[in-house]
């Protein structure tokens, strides 16, 4: 090989250096987000009269769980677009975001928690949105064993679709099912036929926070692990 | 009767077939040869459907036995592994391949007097020696009288009289009017058979001859091949 | 419709026969089921919590482990000498390979939780009385669903490194709402409430079991074509 066509092969890295270099620019942008999130929740924020500064954790953790849950959709949605067209990038997407959500899903379970010992008196209470997030983690936390028990990219992109898709057609049962028990979870805060209940400073904190969750800090980890994917793949293939 | 036409398959990012065409023709041979690796069980498992191609065709009888079931029927297929459930006996094995395919189950067990298997029909099949096993998996394969036979590497692990014995068998099929595929590596072995022989090498078919050439001399044009 | 039902059977029919042949898991799982039955009785403080009380749950974790034990090895069967290929190779639709293998682990499972309920009834003392029908009815429900699950988990974990842990793994969640459903529909029995007052379970337990059967014959073509 020549020295000039080594010379272009280092100008035109692959497609998931690239891909990863964004993913970590964005995430740079989002953990700056994330800054400002805990400077408006802490300083600018006024803090709440009956709770005290433990409902602070609520503009962490109310987004963590919603990105949690649109990860974990994403990748169901993506399960059923796999099985489909059995293109390797939308596995390796599937893959992506299944491993973002736990991420997300680790802090709302370590979030909420924290929140809880003071205001409901435990650490934890069986209460339906909790069971169900529980169940979604652990369930997800199952996905990524059974990638990882599996060689063949293949054979892993198709078993773990159809776990995907299965996951899918679960949520609505488990659902109904734990709503058998009362909830003690606080209501939605925001999204509710009448007037959000919030005021509006607290509102602003929270919607800034879910802002910075689900697009920049999302989309940063989400491709980035995506870059890290295709990357496994591109090996492969050479 | 087989027609592959332009078949590429790849497994996740790795491309194993790039553009194989074969046709099998009804009452003759066709023998696929290659080193390991070269993509030789993969093509025996698109030509019976068990696998799909990411690009390309396989046509039986100008249908695709993925989509049409009743192709499938025609279809007979021995495989590196047995495919009989290690717990029953011959006989049953036997007896429940001919209740999937719609024929008597008496027929069946018919075939494991034409294959010579014995009082070894009534014991777990998981305790039979290799070359019997064997018999028993080409009778299971031949259960509807398929007119495509299709051979993955069947003669692996046998002793030279068991070898003997199923390339003969195999010679009768054709001889009766199957379309046979055999992959194999044992050149010495089947090179007693009439037959057609493509080289798969690189994903593709490499190099075309025949069993009429000297054994000796398509070594030689064969090892050229490998070493590239 | 006849030729489906026939090759369902024949295939179920095999799976019973190789199942008879060792007996081995068929025994494991039915000591399994008294094992646990006989660990919760010693697991509960008897003077604390009644037998009533902690009854149901038993009878739904039993059930639910001794499934899965099942469920392996209706697999494992098919995976040796890549007996599957068979059944794959042969003119019969992928559908009725799965109806087939899902209805030899039905009965499987049946036959276990046919031992445990009397059991269950005979160890925890209860005055089962007229709720007898509705609980049998309620197990027969909730058996329909999961085992549809578990026969297309089976299918794909037996070819994983670690099979033995994946199943369960990804089966139990989908045991929730079934076994949630379970315990509180055979408490109520149990407390002498009567059947009409539970439904609306029955109807929840009916679609789990619709809506889990049809996606898993949907969804085996998938794993099983490469």
């Amino acid at each position: 090989m020549t020295d000039a066509a080594l010379g272009s092969m280092a100008a035109a890295p692959p497609a998931s250096a690239r891909l990863i270099r964004r993913g970590l620019v964005i995430t740079v942008i989002g953990l700056v987000g994330l800054g400002l999130v805990y400077y408006l929740a802490l300083v600018v924020t006024p803090t709440e009269r009956w709770q005290g500064l433990a409902q602070k954790i609520l503009y962490v953790h109310a987004p963590a769980a919603t990105t949690t849950l649109v990860s974990f959709l994403l990748t169901g949605i993506a399960s059923v677009a796999y099985l489909w067209l059995k293109d390797p990038r939308i596995d390796a997407f599937a893959e992506s975001s299944a491993e973002v959500g736990l991420a997300f899903g680790a802090m709302m379970l370590t979030t909420g928690p924290i929140w809880a010992k003071p205001i409901w008196g435990a650490w934890w209470q069986w209460e339906p949105r909790l069971t169900l997030t529980l169940l979604l983690v652990l369930l997800f936390i199952g996905y990524r064993a059974l990638r990882s028990a599996i060689d063949d990219p293949e054979e892993r992109g198709r078993y773990s679709a159809v776990v995907g898709v299965m996951a899918l057609v679960l949520v609505p049962f488990v659902h109904l099912s734990v709503y058998l028990f009362r909830t003690i979870h606080p209501q939605p805060v925001v999204l509710k036929p009448s007037e959000p209940t919030l005021p509006w400073e607290m509102l602003r904190t929270l919607l800034v926070s879910w802002a910075v969750f689900h697009l920049p800090l999302y989309i940063g980890f989400v491709t980035t692990r995506y870059g890290l994917a295709r990357r496994a793949q591109e090996e492969a293939a050479s | 009767m087989l027609e592959v036409a332009g078949v590429h398959r790849r497994f996740g990012s790795r491309e194993v077939l790039g553009g194989v065409s074969l046709e099998v023709p009804a009452g003759r041979i066709t023998l696929v040869v290659g080193s390991n690796g070269c993509g030789k069980s993969t093509l025996a498992r698109l030509s019976v459907g068990l696998l799909k191609p990411s690009k390309g065709s396989v046509r039986v009888g100008g249908e695709d036995p993925r989509v049409v079931g009743t192709v499938r029927r025609g279809i007979g297929f021995v495989g590196h592994q047995s495919l009989l459930y290690a717990d029953l006996t011959a006989e049953e094995n036997l007896a429940f391949t001919a209740r999937l395919y719609g024929v008597s189950p008496a027929a069946g067990i018919e075939l494991l007097d034409r294959l010579d298997v014995g009082p070894e029909r009534k014991v777990a099949v998981r305790t039979l020696s290799r070359g019997m096993m064997q018999r028993v998996a080409l009778a299971r394969a031949l259960v509807a009288d398929p007119g495509l036979l299709v051979l993955d590497e069947p003669l692996t692990g046998l002793d030279a009289p068991s070898a003997e014995r199923l390339v003969a068998m195999v010679g009768d099929r054709a001889a009766a009017g199957a379309a046979v595929l055999m992959v194999s590596h044992e050149l010495h072995e089947v090179w007693r058979l009439e037959a057609r022989v493509a080289v798969l090498h690189g994903g593709r078919i490499a190099h075309t001859s025949s069993t009429a050439e000297p054994l000796e001399r398509f070594r030689t044009t064969y090892g050229g091949l490998l070493r590239g | 419709m006849a030729e489906l039902l026939r090759v369902v059977l024949a295939i179920a029919a095999k799976d019973a026969r190789v199942e008879l042949r060792s007996r081995t898991s068929l025994l494991s799982a039915l000591a399994f089921a008294g094992l646990v039955l006989v660990i919760f009785n010693f697991a509960r403080d008897a003077t604390a919590v009644s037998a009533a009380t902690i009854g149901p749950s038993a009878l739904w974790v039993t059930v639910a482990f001794a499934g899965t034990i099942a469920l392996n090895r209706s697999f494992a069967m098919e995976e040796r000498n890549a007996a599957i290929e068979q059944l794959l190779l042969a003119p019969v639709s992928r559908g009725a390979i799965f109806l087939g293998k899902y209805l030899g682990n039905l009965a499987f499972v049946l036959v276990v939780e046919a031992v445990a309920l009397p059991l269950f009834v005979i160890f925890f003392n209860l005055p089962l009385g007229g709720a007898i029908g509705a609980i049998m009815a309620l197990l027969l429900l909730a058996t329909v669903g999961f085992v549809a699950v578990g026969t297309l988990f089976a299918s794909f974990s037996v070819r994983t490194r670690f099979a033995d842990l994946v199943l369960p793994v990804l089966l139990l969640p989908f045991l929730l709402p079934p076994v949630l459903v379970g315990v509180q529909a055979t408490g109520r029995l149990l407390a002498g409430r009567p059947p009409g007052e539970i439904v609306g379970w029955f109807r929840f337990l009916a679609f789990y079991d619709v809506a889990f059967v049809v996606t898993a014959l949907l969804l085996f073509p998938s794993v099983v074509d490469e």
